[in-house]
């Protein structure tokens, strides 16, 4: 038995315990909200020069709240708001298959080339590292997209490109590498398929590795540009990046213009126009992440093993 | 119930992307066959440039067919593509051998030169004389010299300003502040600008909007500025040197004097501390924060432009004596492609756009009753059609005649703008010849000189426009050290070398 | 397969084959696209060593042994241009590695907050921000006039300091540029290995009285070091690479912050920028995968070395 005392120390003690407890989650808690205000601030400082009147914006500079408010940034922008609703469309659905296509096959090959015992594994392993680095440059990628595969001014030319990333291939492996070699032996003896231990095993336990790479993989497929300066010419295809590139190009196109002596050529693109542009190709992306991020927290709850 | 309506949103987000997708797909297969349903037989000629894609570009390609099938028995498809693109896109389709009849070119962007290295471009030397006459005739043997490159010709000049009268641009308004119109109006040298520019920084800083004087001193170290034909950027030729004597820019001493001279404006404080970049001096000029361009081209109807692009009623002078260079010749090209298959074709319709002004108008500037109206037909000035507030509200706004053929057949779209035309050609037409007016260097025994001169340069040369180096000697000799280094004596030679076989075979 | 007991390896033994097969069919699709997309184009690496016309075909062109790669090494400037990517890039994969661990973990040990998901999405957004909009805040912040560092440090008394054109501050500049715009993103990757622990171990720290610095320490970095070495290596990979975007936008492509600013990518662009030479591109990029594959193949070797047999960690 305890005297009192003690169990008053004990008290005291757990009192302590749970102060400090509080007081280093606090902090914690503080230094993320810095970092993140950090990331935050240059962001507002888009919005609201999106929201800046042109003329004021360049006089006053960055201003967290606009110094001359204006939405005539949007409205030029959505003049055409055909453009700007096939362009989300387009991007959006790039994005969603894009991902999940090559999530399946990227899991496919790492849960594969994770198996110490695939006789494969080391070569195939080569193979694809080998992509990593060497490539035989845009000339013959241009010509096989263009005239074997004939994908060209099409959504699978905005899709193919990203479905195997070898430094995503190499990560998914890595974390398939560190499951429970017990739970896997287990499934096996019940007479379960590689295929089955696969779906029903390694993926469900690796669903925060998976919403990870997938992450990475959307956020290519969301912020891709090059392909559709490559091969698409049909401006029903822009995606929403393409588009923002488009605009910000053109005003460094009619640098090349003044050498010529001609500064004659249509509407020019605005500082504020550009800010309104990238509030409308981040935004929505933050939103629909935000939305997913549920599927990271609930691979907590499934991912605890070992 | 919240989250599932945010997924079923996003499930009919893919749906209708999807059906857009297609939709889209289906659309473009209708679009490209339709010139080939109305004008059956015909081949179709692909021209391909850069700028936006017209909202009635299909009406417009109707109505040039129209012309074309009658004219050249052709039709022809007018494929776009965005200024930020159209670089890349080229070059890959030009690198995969993909077809195309016509092709905008020049050597600041789809390089001329690249192209016939490469051998993208056909050569039309011989097929211009014979299938383009009036066209071929409307220039000089030394105009149509300057797009020669070893012995064949491979675009077509559009006439446009083929010299760079450069000199200073300044804001009216403030001209008249500082009361100096007439010592502006007199100037004869850069060196007059100076108490000019001191004027405008006084005044500048005792008022609100005005911050600097100007957003950027390099412009007076182009070569041009000083009587110069650059054949490189840094391999320059004096233009009343008749021997055609080939100099290192930045050993001369005009160079020497121009960055003292931008070095001294710098620390008077003319121009902003950090270097600016080209869209922030576009906007500072947009709202008023700088009054002068030092050295810009001065062109007839050069004031309508700037005030029409900027806001502000300008006022020029030009400082510099007009000269015939290649590179001013050459600024804007249409080459045909050499995997055409119709070739003769293609060289007909550089006749058809460079001479019938019905045409080549419609190409830049639609349909009558459609796009334009008269303003004063005799005058040759238009207005938007329908009571539409500007060009760009007509839904066909190319905006970029100088592009397509011989703007001196454009219609005038300004009032200010009148007679325009037939000032520039006589601008060219009165101005001296370049000695090395014609001559094209062929640059592919030197590419790693030409590598790393760029390199250098830039490096080297750019602050020292700018006004941000400290010892102007010193930054001088650095530089002359490096470009040394980079092998440009070499470049020197072999374009010396070049130069003098030119005029041997000239002579 | 060295735990297996005999009596089990041989039930095991009839299934290798099939199991082998699986896997091999599993590899396939992925196999295919790199098949297609990476190796059938890999021809276009011969390029590099010719004199490349297009009409002639990349085996018709002529065989120029070196030459294209000669203005990698020309010049100083080609010189201080390699020197400077590689010292850069180390700064920022030390940098970028210690970052995304630290954040890892400070969102790993509140992670059960539900804050924890808003922190994370506003810490992913600066990714989505191009180097173009970049380098407008970073020069607000830097512009010699009227910067806000400037101006504080002017009505602080101080001297003011023209950034633009004092190379001596920006690996620091440019290593904090690429934090905020990298370490949210690269986090994830050890975050996602960190929830992966099992908590139960934890729990016995904690009764053993580890404090955060002991958990992490002993349980949470032994058990993610696969992917942190994993990750060291596939960097090497880039080791000669630089994002330009960063390197030509945040700086201005001022040319006095050169010497501590120009890697090899903006060197490369600048050069082949009026020739506009394919030859020449070819070169440089074989250039640069041939030093990542050198380096990434030496370093796999001293991991493997070091490895333990039963926590593998190396590549191949």
């Amino acid at each position: 038995m305890t005297t009192p005392h003690q169990q008053l120390l004990a008290r005291r003690q757990r009192d302590t315990d749970l102060l400090l407890n509080w007081i280093s989650r606090f902090s914690l808690h503080l230094v993320i909200i810095i970092l993140a205000v950090l990331c935050l601030i240059p962001l507002l400082l888009i919005v609201s020069a999106s929201f800046t009147d042109e003329i004021a914006l360049t006089r006053n500079g960055y201003q967290l709240v606009p110094s001359q408010f204006s939405t005539e940034a949007y409205a030029l922008i959505f003049r055409n708001p055909g453009t700007i609703v096939r362009a989300y469309m387009v991007t959006i659905f790039v994005t969603g298959f894009g991902t999940i296509i090559s999530l399946t096959i990227m899991s496919l090959l790492a849960y594969a080339l994770s198996r110490p015992d695939f006789v494969l594994r080391k070569p195939i392993s080569l193979i694809v590292f080998f992509t990593m680095l060497f490539n035989g440059g845009i000339v013959p990628y241009y010509i096989l997209m263009t005239q074997y595969l004939r994908v060209q001014d099409t959504l699978f030319a905005l899709l193919l490109p990203y479905f195997v990333v070898a430094y995503y291939v190499l990560i998914l492996r890595t974390y398939f590498a560190a499951l429970p070699a017990e739970l896997i032996e287990a499934a096996r003896m019940d007479g379960a398929s590689e295929l089955r231990i696969f779906w029903s095993i390694a993926l469900p336990l690796a669903k925060p590795a998976l919403a990870t790479i997938g992450l990475f993989t959307a956020l290519s497929y969301w912020n891709d540009w090059t392909t559709s300066l490559y091969f698409i010419r049909d401006a029903n295809l822009y995606p929403l990046q393409y588009l923002l590139y488009i605009i910000q190009s053109n005003a460094q196109a009619m640098q090349l213009q003044a050498t010529v002596g001609t500064i004659n050529m249509g509407e020019v693109p605005t500082q504020t126009a550009r800010m309104a542009m990238a509030v409308l190709a981040t935004g929505p992306a933050a939103l629909i992440f935000l939305f997913f991020q549920r599927y990271l927290v609930r691979g907590v709850t499934l991912g605890a093993f070992k | 119930m919240k989250n599932g309506l945010t997924r079923r949103g996003f499930l009919k987000g893919i749906g209708a992307a999807a059906a857009a997708g297609g939709m889209s797909f289906s659309g473009l297969a209708k679009l490209a066959a339709a010139p080939a349903r109305r004008y059956q037989g015909l081949p179709t000629l692909v021209y391909m440039f850069p700028g936006g894609v017209q909202a009635d570009v299909a009406r417009v390609q109707d109505a040039l067919n129209a012309i074309a099938a009658e004219r050249i028995g052709a039709t022809i498809e007018l494929r776009a593509v965005d200024w930020g693109a159209y670089d890349t896109q080229i070059s890959l389709i030009n690198a995969s051998g993909e077809a195309y009849d016509l092709a905008f070119t020049a050597p600041w962007i789809n390089n001329y030169y690249t192209n016939i290295g490469q051998e993208y471009l056909a050569g039309i030397g011989d097929l211009l004389p014979e299938l383009a006459p009036n066209y071929y005739a409307s220039m000089t043997q030394d105009t149509w010299n300057a797009a020669r490159v070893g012995g064949d010709i491979y675009g077509g000049i559009n006439q446009q300003i083929f010299v760079k009268p450069f000199g200073p641009y300044i804001r009216s308004d403030v001209l008249e502040a500082i009361g100096l119109a007439d010592a502006f109006n007199s100037m004869t040298s850069y060196a007059d600008l100076e108490p000019i520019l001191a004027a405008v920084k006084e005044f500048a800083d005792s008022d609100d909007t005005l911050t600097h004087a100007t957003s950027n001193l390099a412009p007076l170290s182009i070569a041009e500025n000083w009587g110069f034909d650059p054949i490189l950027q840094y391999l320059v030729v004096k233009g009343t040197d008749e021997s055609a004597q080939v100099q290192i820019y930045t050993q001369t001493d005009e160079f020497a004097q121009a960055v003292e001279t931008i070095r001294r404006w710098y620390l008077a404080g003319y121009a902003p501390s950090d270097v600016q970049q080209w869209t922030e001096m576009d906007a500072a000029w947009q709202a008023g924060q700088i009054a002068v361009r030092v050295a810009d081209i001065v062109k007839p109807g050069g004031n309508a432009e700037v005030a029409a692009r900027w806001g502000w009623d300008v006022t020029s002078r030009a400082l510099v004596e007009p000269m015939l260079t290649t590179g001013g010749v050459i600024a804007t090209l249409n080459g045909v492609g050499s995997v055409s298959a119709n070739p003769e074709l293609a060289v007909r319709y550089l006749e058809l756009v460079n001479t019938d002004p019905l045409f080549y108008n419609t190409l830049c500037k639609g349909i009558q009753g459609v796009h334009w109206d008269w303003e004063d037909e005799a005058q040759g000035l238009i207005r938007p059609a329908g009571g539409a507030a500007s060009f760009a509200d007509t839904g066909y706004n190319p905006n970029t005649d100088w592009m397509f053929g011989n703007v001196f057949n454009a219609y005038y779209t300004d009032p200010s703008q009148v007679g325009a035309w037939p000032e520039t050609a006589e601008l060219n037409r009165n101005a001296r010849s370049s000695p090395v007016l014609g001559f094209t260097f062929d640059g592919s025994n030197v590419q790693t000189e030409l590598a790393s001169i760029s390199a250098v340069s830039r490096e080297y040369a750019d602050p020292l426009g700018s006004g941000v180096v400290e010892d102007v000697a010193a930054g001088l000799a650095t530089l002359n050290q490096a470009m040394l280094d980079a092998g440009i004596e070499r470049v020197r030679d072999e374009i010396q070398s070049q130069v003098d076989a030119w005029k041997a075979s000239r002579a | 397969m060295t735990a297996i007991p005999a009596s089990r390896w041989n039930r095991l033994r009839g299934h290798v084959f099939r199991r082998n097969l699986t896997w091999f069919l599993m590899s396939l699709p992925a196999l295919a696209w790199i098949l297609i997309f990476k190796y059938f184009t890999l021809v276009g690496v011969w390029v590099a060593f010719t004199d490349y016309r297009v009409r002639r075909g990349i085996f018709g062109s002529d065989f120029v042994w070196l030459k294209n790669f000669e203005f990698l090494f020309a010049t100083d400037t080609a010189i201080r241009a390699t020197v400077n990517t590689i010292v850069l890039n180390v700064l920022f994969i030390v940098g970028g590695t210690l970052g995304a661990l630290f954040l890892a973990w400070l969102l790993y040990e509140v992670y059960t907050s539900r804050l924890t998901k808003y922190y994370q999405t506003l810490l992913l957004l600066p990714r989505f921000i191009s180097w173009v909009v970049v380098g407008y805040f970073v020069y607000a912040l830097l512009a010699t006039d009227n910067g806000l560092i400037n101006t504080t440090l002017r009505s602080a008394g101080l001297d003011p300091v023209s950034w633009y054109t004092s190379p001596q501050y920006w690996p620091i500049i440019l290593l904090l540029v690429s934090l905020w715009s990298g370490v949210g993103v690269g986090s994830l990757i050890y975050l996602s290995g960190m929830l992966a622990i099992d908590t139960q171990l934890f729990e016995a720290a904690r009764i053993d009285g580890a404090n955060k610095w002991h958990q992490f320490k002993d349980i949470i970095f032994p058990m993610i070091l696969p992917l942190v070495v994993i990750n060291l290596l596939l960097s090497m990979a880039y080791i000669m690479n630089a994002d330009f975007g960063l390197f030509f936008q945040v700086t201005r492509n001022q040319p006095l912050l050169y010497p501590a600013t120009d890697v090899l990518d903006t060197y490369i662009y600048r050069s082949l920028i009026v020739t506009n030479n394919v030859s020449m591109a070819a070169a440089a990029q074989f250039y640069q995968s041939i030093i990542g594959f050198a380096l990434v193949i030496t370093f796999n070797w001293v991991v493997r070395r070091i490895e333990r047999a039963d926590e593998p960690m190396s590549l191949f």
